[in-house]
Parts: structure tokens; sequence; C-alpha cells
């Protein structure tokens, strides 16, 4: 499945893509902050606030912290752009995005790991005890949620008989049969491997400084300006991007298979308004559960894996 | 005439015979001139390329000459073989031994003159009977040369013998080593004696061929199989005879060590591929064996690398890291076996590429790997995790190297770890291919294994890095750090470029191990034929999944390079330093930084049952206080140490029949001299 | 009925049988007493709709009362009972465990592995609506099983029981269409009635002891 030539077409979508990860990431941060507010009854900060909240740490100077090496400067530069490089090959506005062949979905759950990594490496670049610490923890939810991240997309690629993201999609809007009870399964566990992977609550609570009990923001302490505006936006992509596959896999009528103009905005149309859903969804958790203590966290991760486990099991029983 | 390097094979032998000679000259040289060291190095280095040629050439020919050298006992001559497996690993070894050997020309140049020359003669001795594994065509000259590999590596495990520690380790070496050639030379035993081609036995019942036509009756191809399996297992280090590993890394020099890692390990697999899939033959295999093997690697991967997390001396990391890449390269086999025998030819030749590629990355981010350890522990004078850090600082080449090692061993795209297991996981995906729960259960958990400990991998070696390179001196060893000397940065540096082309050219790659694949298997890979081809890594064609490590490295780097720039300009690069910021608190030293245990508390935390630890945490009205953690193998307490008080009970037992008197000995020969020949007269 | 239908109907019942297995699973994990009686209520519903709807697909009117009666018990009497029980004891923190979680569920999955490949020859042979549902009643059985020796409390062992008796009321269910409807009444009455007998129990066994620990029933010998 090679790349076929490249017509202006596909480079728009490919464009498109791009700005649309780049642009909408803030913006659905902002949403979830929203209807978490709604939730408990606070005043909103406004759907654009992450976005001012980027642009002025763009504006800021950067502060280096001593004894800090060459990695800790290309850190954030090299998280972001793995991260925007996902959001090219995840197919979203249409079926098959043209570079979609050059990751399959092994490689994109690859390439978060690769930004994990580099994201760690920075936060222990200075010594400080935080960033170690927050490496640690950031690595000891993911060396659950990575393995079942890979066993929820195998799970859905049963389907197929192929990890790639296209044929993923096609084999499960193909069928008309709605009850998967290994899909249910999948996405139970993904539900739990994206709050764990994503720094969201009761795994890491992401509006806090809160020393002792934060993980993703630990990792951050040291940055600031633009390369801390460059962390948080690549993460901020992170969640989008997850969302995104979570959609791809689970949720995916309604996506375009040519890529005409109409059915392209017709879809990132619904497209949007699934994400808003799901947005919502992520607030309304949010606010139900409390963050859970830092030991209990692999237990979470852990039934993430078992879970993920199951649904290829009862795959074999219940749907071959 | 025929001149005399028309075949691979040839070239292969005369490079064997280049190796123990320059090994041999060139000890005596090093013994004088001392200074001359550097080049000899160098000089088996180019052998060592000219080894990796021939072993490409042979890929690349897909030639399988076979060659009789009269030799040895008469009736007995050597034979000699190389087929696309042998040239895979005679490439392997080539390349491999390139890096370490222009290192070993930089690492040991202060070493006195004689300890510089014995480490060469058993360097080339090592390479050269190595050599002659891969080249063997039957028992006699692969035993041989297995002996002679196993005593050559005794010897550089006890190259600072002086230490107590270290001799212990080489005994343990030893004895392990020795244990499993016994079990191999029972293999070939069964084969040769089930394997006669004519009529009654002969010398010739030892060569490989004739050990390949044999017919076995399932019971005896099991206990072959599991004689394979155990002996090769001993070398490779299969659990639970793998104790010896991390004991012998630490000990041995570190470019002794890459060479014991990265290649030595490698002759078990080919020596286990070559007894499975060539004499006992694929036909006589059974699919359990496979599920078996599968399972016994998961298992293994599993437990190497969490005991890799715990470790704190960088080579006992590494060590245990190593038992986690052979239990993947043996889940691969294991699979392959399984697909094979089920009558799935695709998904078994892509499970046996997938653990023939892992088995070439290993060669090489592992010697990378032990050979930045070794750099680590030169610069610092320390062997502890928890003395060095901040060495990025003070040694940003071979770090920057190191790190290079780091991604691939971790399994990141777009590196060549990645590529490796992303073909292994894309065969364990055949799975519903196969019949029956119990079939597609074992591949599932072979798949959640691997997944596993991949991930855990990559905490390990932030743990490796994060430690060692990053972060402020802990030590003032590590603060008077200093970058390691010009061959040392060309060895490694050679490694990493390898590293990074086993990356970024898998479709090349598996071209060659192609060959190989179909020699073994009978089973053949697709072929990157179309356009484009050797950029994509698409192993079930036309619609299966694909991926292409250079576009993805390709479009990372373009992407990066605006990111750079959006990084500096919207602050207008104002950049100023401060103290790091840490919470505000006062006075971090660099004592306050995580210490390699620290890292590794949530993986102990969570897998207590794989850990025998004994904790201790003082009371209140302790007056010594100390905190103290243990971590103990589980093995030792419960497999090792009751078999030596076994044995050693058995043995003081047996002490009763020695009474000190010669007629006393002289009648128990005599028995023993009755008793053999009644038994070859009566039998 | 349109065999799309009944198609679908198959479906579900996998679906619902799925979510049982998942329901024992959840079971294992949770370390909350009110959450666990909230899962076995849950696991009632999931019953009764199974029961519907294999008395639709079966055509058998029985089953329909059967659905009936499960909704009546396993949704509404025993969670109320049970919920009650833990109200008048005051037991509110969390489930005390021998085996911890994770390990726990690691040896489910096994559990479950070992039930699927244990029932593929008995679901070969069934003729019934949903074939692989088998393996899945079974796999829920023994989990239940597992959360009785693993959990420290008699309350948990109790909910691990009634557990078991949900599963095994699904195989049967999916295997032979329900037992005979005078079976199916007797084993309801009697679960109820043990459920009561386990309550006045919990409140002997508390005087007695001052504690739900299991370990003080351990020595049973001694009188």
């Amino acid at each position: 499945m090679a790349i076929t030539s490249p017509s202006p077409a596909m480079v728009a979508v490919e464009a498109f893509q791009l700005l649309f990860v780049l642009l909408f990431a803030p913006l659905l941060y902002g949403w979830i902050g929203i209807v978490r507010a709604f939730l408990s009854n606070r005043t909103p900060a406004g759907l654009l606030q992450p976005w001012r909240n980027l642009l002025r740490l763009f504006r800021k100077e950067t502060v280096l912290p001593e004894g800090h090496s060459i990695l800790f400067i290309l850190v954030p530069p090299v998280f972001f752009s793995v991260i925007a490089g996902a959001s090219l090959l995840v197919p979203f506005l249409l079926v098959s995005p043209p570079l979609a062949p050059v990751a399959d979905a092994v490689t994109l759950v690859g390439l978060f790991s690769l930004a994990r990594m580099t994201m760690a490496l920075g936060a222990m670049d200075v010594g400080t005890p935080f960033g170690d610490m927050g490496a640690r923890r950031e690595m000891m939810v993911a060396f659950l949620t990575e393995p079942a991240t890979l066993m929820i997309l195998f799970t859905v690629s049963l389907w197929s008989g192929s990890t790639s993201v296209p044929s993923i999609i096609r084999s499960l809007t193909d069928g008309h049969d709605p009850f998967h009870p290994s899909l249910l399964i999948a996405a139970l566990a993904f539900i739990l491997v994206f709050l764990g992977e994503n720094a969201r609550l009761p795994i890491d609570n992401p509006a806090t400084h809160l020393e002792l009990t934060m993980i993703h923001e630990a990792m951050l302490l040291e940055y600031s300006g633009p390369l801390l505006a460059l962390m948080e936006w690549g993460s901020m992509q992170k969640l989008l991007l997850y969302l995104l596959i979570g959609i791809d896999f689970f949720a995916p009528s309604g996506m375009p298979e040519d890529p005409t103009l109409l059915s392209v905005l017709a879809g990132s149309g619904i497209l949007a308004g699934k994400l808003l859903l799901l947005g919502s969804g992520i607030a309304l958790i949010e606010s139900l559960f409390a963050k859970l203590r830092i030991f209990r966290v692999p237990e979470f991760t852990a039934l993430a894996y078992l879970l993920s486990t199951l649904g290829f099991l009862l795959h074999f029983v219940l749907e071959v | 005439m025929i001149p005399p390097l028309t075949t691979p094979l040839l070239e292969s032998l005369w490079i064997l015979a280049a190796w123990a000679t320059t090994g041999l000259a060139g000890s005596w040289l090093v013994l004088r001139i001392p200074a001359l060291s550097r080049f000899l190095y160098g000089l088996l280095a180019l052998e060592s390329l000219f080894m990796a040629h021939s072993g490409f050439r042979g890929l690349a020919e897909r030639s399988d000459t076979r060659l009789v050298l009269a030799g040895g006992i008469p009736g007995l001559p050597f034979h000699f073989r190389q087929d696309p497996l042998s040239s895979f690993f005679l490439l392997l070894l080539g390349a491999a031994s390139v890096g370490t050997l222009i290192y070993t020309g930089g690492f040991m140049k202060n070493e006195p003159p004689r300890t510089n020359a014995l480490f060469f003669l058993r360097t080339a001795l090592f390479l050269s009977s190595m050599g002659g594994v891969f080249l063997a065509d039957d028992a006699y000259i692969f035993m041989l040369s297995w002996e002679l590999m196993a005593l050559v590596s005794f010897f550089m495990i006890l190259t600072e013998r002086k230490r107590e520690d270290v001799r212990r380790a080489g005994y343990l070496y030893l004895l392990m080593a020795h244990g499993g050639s016994l079990l191999i030379l029972f293999a070939f035993a069964l084969l040769a004696s089930h394997g006669s081609l004519s009529g009654p036995h002969s010398l010739e019942d030892f060569s490989f061929f004739s050990m390949s036509k044999t017919l076995l009756s399932p019971p005896l191809a099991l206990l072959v199989f599991l004689l394979a399996v155990l002996g090769f297992g001993a070398k490779a280090g299969i659990l639970p005879l793998h104790v010896w590993l991390p004991l012998a890394h630490p000990a041995a020099p570190a470019p002794a060590s890459a060479l014991l890692s990265g290649i030595m390990l490698k002759t078990a697999v080919y020596g286990l591929l070559r007894i499975l899939f060539g004499l006992e033959g694929l036909p006589q295999l059974h699919a359990s064996f496979g599920i078996g093997l599968l399972l016994a690697g998961g298992v293994m991967a599993l437990f190497g690398i969490l005991y890799a997390l715990l470790q704190s001396n960088p080579k006992s990391l590494l060590a245990y890291s190593s038992i986690e890449n052979i239990g993947i390269i043996l889940l691969g086999i294991g699979l392959s076996i399984l697909y094979l025998k089920t009558g799935h030819p695709a998904a078994g030749a892509v499970a046996l590429s997938g653990a023939l590629y892992h088995a070439m990355n290993h060669a090489f981010f592992k010697s990378l790997l032990f050979l930045g350890a070794g750099t680590m522990v030169h610069a610092t004078g320390e062997t502890d995790l928890n003395r060095m850090g901040g060495l990025l600082h003070k040694m940003p080449l071979s770090g920057l190297f190191v790190l290079v090692g780091v991604f691939s061993i971790s399994g990141l795209p777009p590196t060549n770890g990645f590529v490796s297991e992303w073909l292994l996981l894309q065969a364990t995906l055949q799975a519903p291919s196969l019949s029956g729960t119990i079939l597609r259960s074992a591949v599932l958990f072979g798949a959640a294994l691997l997944v596993l400990s991949s991930a855990l991998a990559a905490m390990g070696f932030l743990k490796f890095f994060g430690i060692g390179y990053l972060g402020q001196p802990r030590s003032e060893g590590a603060r008077d750090a200093h970058e390691c000397s010009l061959p040392e940065r060309i060895g490694m540096g050679w490694l990493t470029l390898g590293t990074l082309f086993l990356g970024f050219f898998p479709a090349f790659v598996l071209s060659g191990i192609r060959g190989a694949v179909f020699s073994l298997s009978g089973a053949d890979l697709p072929s990157f034929s179309h356009e484009f081809g050797w950029t994509w890594l698409l192993p079930f064609p036309p619609h299966g999944p694909s991926t292409s490590p250079i576009f993805l490295a390709g479009l990372l780097l373009l992407l990066a390079l605006p990111v750079f720039w959006l990084a500096r300009l919207p602050g207008r690069g104002r950049r100023r330093s401060a103290p790091a910021w840490g919470c505000g608190y006062p006075g971090p030293t660099e004592r306050s930084q995580a210490s390699a245990e620290s890292f590794a508390q949530p993986i102990r935390h969570f897998f207590p049952v794989f850990f025998s630890m004994k904790r201790h945490i003082p009371t209140p009205d302790d007056p010594d206080p100390v905190f103290s953690l243990a971590v103990e193998d589980p093995h030792w307490p419960l497999l090792y140490r009751p078999l030596f008080r076994l044995f050693s009970l058995v043995a003081e037992s047996a002490e009763k029949v020695r009474t000190g008197r010669i007629s006393v000995y002289l009648v128990y020969s005599f028995a023993t001299l009755l008793f053999l020949l009644s038994v070859l007269r009566w039998r | 009925m349109a065999p799309h239908t009944h198609i679908l109907l198959n479906r579900l019942v996998g679906f619902l049988g799925s979510a049982l297995l998942l329901s024992s699973f959840a079971m294992l994990s949770m370390r909350r007493m009110s959450s666990l009686v909230r899962i076995f209520a849950l696991q009632g519903l999931l019953l009764t709709l199974g029961t519907l709807s294999v008395a639709i697909v079966a055509g058998e009117p029985h089953l329909l009362f059967s659905a009936l009666f499960t909704f009546i018990f396993k949704v509404l009497v025993l969670p109320i009972i049970l919920f009650r029980l833990l109200e008048r004891l005051r037991i509110r923190g969390e489930v005390e465990v021998l085996l911890n979680v994770p390990t726990t569920m690691v040896v489910g999955l096994f559990v479950v592995v070992f039930s699927f490949a244990l029932a593929s020859p008995i679901s070969e042979l069934a003729s019934t609506v949903s074939r692989g549902l088998i393996g899945v009643g079974l796999a829920a059985l023994l989990l239940s099983f597992l959360m009785m020796i693993t959990r420290k409390k008699a309350i948990t062992q109790v909910l691990g029981f009634l557990g078991m008796e949900n599963a095994l009321f699904f195989s049967a269910i999916n295997a032979t269409y329900g037992m005979p409807m005078v079976v199916e009444l007797g084993v309801a009455f009697d679960v109820l009635v043990g459920t009561f007998v386990f309550g006045i129990f919990f409140f002997q066994i508390r005087e007695t002891f001052e504690s739900f620990d299991l370990k003080h029933m351990d020595n049973t010998q001694t009188e």
C-alpha cells in the first residue's frame, strides 16, 4: 500500500488535518473546562482560554534552569513534532488519508511512547526531585497503558485482520452487526487507557500544582516560556489524537471516503459534534470521580490491560 | 584452477584462519610493543569487515556450499558449510564485532601489556571459534568450536581474575557452559544414531547432512527438542539457566560483555535453529513445541526486563535485558514453529524473520550499550548508577550514541528495535487463522507478554539513561568524568550507524533475511519489488498493515525544523538562566535526585510475586538506623541453593569410599574394568 | 419472527453474556462494598434481559415468568436486603483482600481461558441460542468462586455465592432454555432464604467475634 503520487487534493487534506489538530486541540481543552465549570456551578473561563495561555507563554522569555544540558532545549520541539506528526497519520477527515500507510496503529502507539520517552528524558535532565518523580510516575502509568492500548487495537483489528487504521475503520463500518461484546470491553478499556495516558482525573489532576500528587505537571516544572508552550500544546494535541483514535475504533460512522470538499466539510462537522460530546463525557467523568491514590494507579491501569486482553479472548469465543 | 575466494565459504574460512593468526602473532607483538595494540585491533576489525562481506555475499547470492577439509583424525574430515542461515549469522558476527574491536583498541590502551596481549589473543580466538560454530557442518567441528568458544570466553570473563566475585562468576559460567554442551552432545548423539544413511553406523553419521535425514519417533523428537532448548538455553540464558549472565557481565570487561551478549548469545540462537529446523527438521517438530517455546520466551522476556529494572549496576541491568531480548527471539521462533506446523507459512515466515531481525538488532544495540556502560564505568571509576549522573555534560558524543541505543532497545519508532517487535506483533496478530482456543490463547498471551515487556523496557532504559547521563553528578568520579578516547567513539559510532541503518532500511535487511528464512522453513517472505519497495515494511501484501520508518523519520524531521524555529522566535530568543525551580524547595543537592532503586519502586510494589525481597525498616529507637533493601533472583533460594546442598550431600557421602589406600583404589579400577568387559561380552 | 431479528437477539444475548462476565471481573476489582452490591443488582438486570431475549428467540413463554422472577428477586429484593444489611451492620469501608487485586485478575484471566477451552467441545454439541456462551457462563461462575476465595469478609463471600448462582442461571438458560419452572422457583426461594439466614448469621458472628474477618472462623475444631 504505497503512497500514491501527491495530488493537490491529498496535500490539502493532510494540511487540513494538521491545521485541524493544531487549532482545535486547545479549543477542546477549553470546552472540557467549560463543561466542568458548568457541572460544578462555576463560571467558565471561556473556550479560548487555553489559546490565550499558549499565546502568552509564547511571548514570554525562556528561563533555563542551571545545570541543564542541550537535551533540555531539544525535548519540547521534538515532543511537539512527534505529536504533530501523528496528526498527519491518524485518519479522521478521510477514512484513508494519503499518509496513512506510513504508520499503522502499532506505529501510532509507538509514536506516542516516543513522545512520552522524550518528555521523561527532558524531565530528568535537570535532576530535580520533582522532575525525576514525574518521569517515574509517568512511566509507571505507561508501562501498563501502552500494552493495554496495543491489546485494544489488536482486538479491533481482528475484523479486518490488519492493523492499518483505514482497513480497521472500513471493517467496522461495513458490518451491520451492532453487538460486539469484545468491542464493548475494548471500548471500556480504552476509556481507562485514555484517562491514564492523558493525565486526566482519576489518575492525575491536570489543574493542580499540588506537589505530591502530580504526574504530568511534575515533568514540566522546569520549563517556561515558548518551551513550556510547546509541551502544553503538544499534550493538548495528544488528548485530541487519542479521542480521534477512539472515534476511529469505536464510532467511525460518518467518515467520508472520497476527498471532495463537500464530504470533507460534512465529515468534519460530524466529527466536531462527536468531539464535543466526548469532551463533555470526559468532563463528566472528571466531575464524578475523585483522584486515585498513587499506589492504586497501577491497579487501574492493570484493569485496562486485563480488560483489553479479555476482549481479545472473547472475540475468539463468541464472534468467530 | 579455481581462485581461492570464489565462494563465500572459502572467504569465511580464510578469515577464520586470519583471525587466529592475527591473534597469535598480534599478542606476541603487543607484548613487545604495547603501542601497536590499537592498530592490531584495527586489523582484526578489518578482518571482521571482510567476514561481514562474506556473510553479505552469501545472503545476496543465496549460496549454499559445502566443503570437506582433510584434517583432524584420519577418516574423520572436517565438514564445513555456508548456507544462508550461516551467512546471516556470519554477517551479524562480522558487522557487529567491527565496532567492538575498534573500541577495544582504545579501551585497553592503559592496561598492562600482559593483560592487553592476553585479551587480544582471547578476542581473536573468540571470534574465530564463533565463526567456526556458524560454519560447522558436522558435530565434531561444531562441538570443537563450541567448546573453544566457551573456554576462551571463560578466560575473557576472568580478565580481572584477582577479584573474588570475578572468579566466582567465571566458574559459574564455565559450569553452565559445560552442562549445556553435554546436553547438546546428547542431542547430536541421538540424531546421529538414528540417522544412518546406509547400513552400519559410521563416522559419517556425525555430519550434519546425514543427521538431517534422521527419522525420529515422537518421544525421541521431543527429547531432542528439549535437549537442544536446554543445552543452547544454558548459553542463551533461558530460565532458569540464566543465573550466570547477570554475574558474568559485570565481572567481564566491557568489550568482552559486548561480544558475549551481542554475538555469543546468538550462537545459541543459531544452534537452536540449526538443530530444530535443519537437523531434526520441521516435519518432526510438533506445534506444541512451538507453544512451549513461545510461552517460555514470553515469560523469560517479562522476567528479564523486570529484573533489569531493579538493577543499579548498569552492566547487570544490560545483562538482564539480554535475557529479555533472547526471550523475544525465542518467542518469535516458537511462534514460527507453531504457524509452520499448522499450515500458515506466510505468518510463520514473518515470525521467523522477526526473530532473526531481532537477533541482528540485539547484536548492534546491546553491543553499543555495553560499550557505553564500559565508558561510563571507565570515566567515573564507579560501577553503581547511583554514583553516576550528569554524564551527558561531560561525554556528549558517547552519550548521544547511548541514547540511540536506548531508543532502539525500548522499541520506539523509527528505530530498529521497533521494526523487529513490529514484525513479531504482526505475526501474533495472525492468531485468528489458527484453530482452537488453546492455540489462539497461547499466541494471545505471547503477544500480551511481548507488549508488556517492551513497555517495561522503555522504563528500564529511561532509568539507565536518566540516572546515568542526566541530572547532576552524584559523586566525585562523575564530576571528574571525561569523554572517552577516539577509537572508543569510532567503535560506538559504527554500532550506532548500524543500529540506525537497521531501523531505517528494514526492507533491505529483510531481503537478506528472506534467504535464511526460506532455507530454514521453506516458507517465503513477500518480495519488495514494487515502486519504492525498499522504504516499506509490508509483511502481508498487498493490503496488509504497513509502516515505513524512513518516511516517518523524514516526516518528523520535516516537522521538527519549523518547530525549533517556533521555540525561539516568539520570545525573540530571550533566554535567561536561573536556579532550578523544583517547587521552590531550598538547597536541592545531588542527593535529592531519584536513585536507581527509587526509580524501580513502583515495579517492586506492583510485581511482588516475582521478587524475593528482604527489606529492613529501622524502628524509631534504633541507635544506628539504616534502611536496607535486598532483592534476590528467586532462582537462587528456590532452585540453585537447594541443588548445591544436594550435591554437597552426595559428595560427602561419596567421601566414604575414599580410604586413602592405593590398593583399595586399584580394586575399584579393577572391578570397573571387569564390569565393563562383561558388559561388552554379554550385552 | 423475521430471521434478522433472531440474529440480532442472538447477538444481544452474546453481548449480555459478555457484560455478565465483565461484571464478574468488575466484582473482583471493586474495593467498595456498596459498589459490589450495585454490580450484583446490575448482574440481575443483565440476567433479566438475557432471559427475556432467550424467551423471545426460543418462543418459550415460561421463560418470561423466569425473567419476571429474576427481576423481582435479583434486581429489587436481594440488593435491597443487602443494602439494608450493610447499613444495619455499619459496614462501610473497603473490601479486604487476601490476594492483591491485579494478581487476582491475572488469575481470573487464566480462569477465563481455562473455562473457554473446557467449554469448547460442549459448545460444539449445543444446538441452542449461542454456543460460546457456555464458556462465558462457566467463566463467570469460576470468577465468582475466585472472589469467594480471595476476599476476607463474610459478606463478600455471600456476594460471591450469589454471583455464582447468577452465572449458573445464565448458563442453564442458554444451554437448555432454562430449568423446569419448579426448580427455578425453588432455587430462587432458596437463595432468598439463604440470604436471610446469612443476614441473621452476620449479626451472630459480629456479636461473637466483633468482626467479620473470616480468620476468626478458621479454627472450628477447638470445641
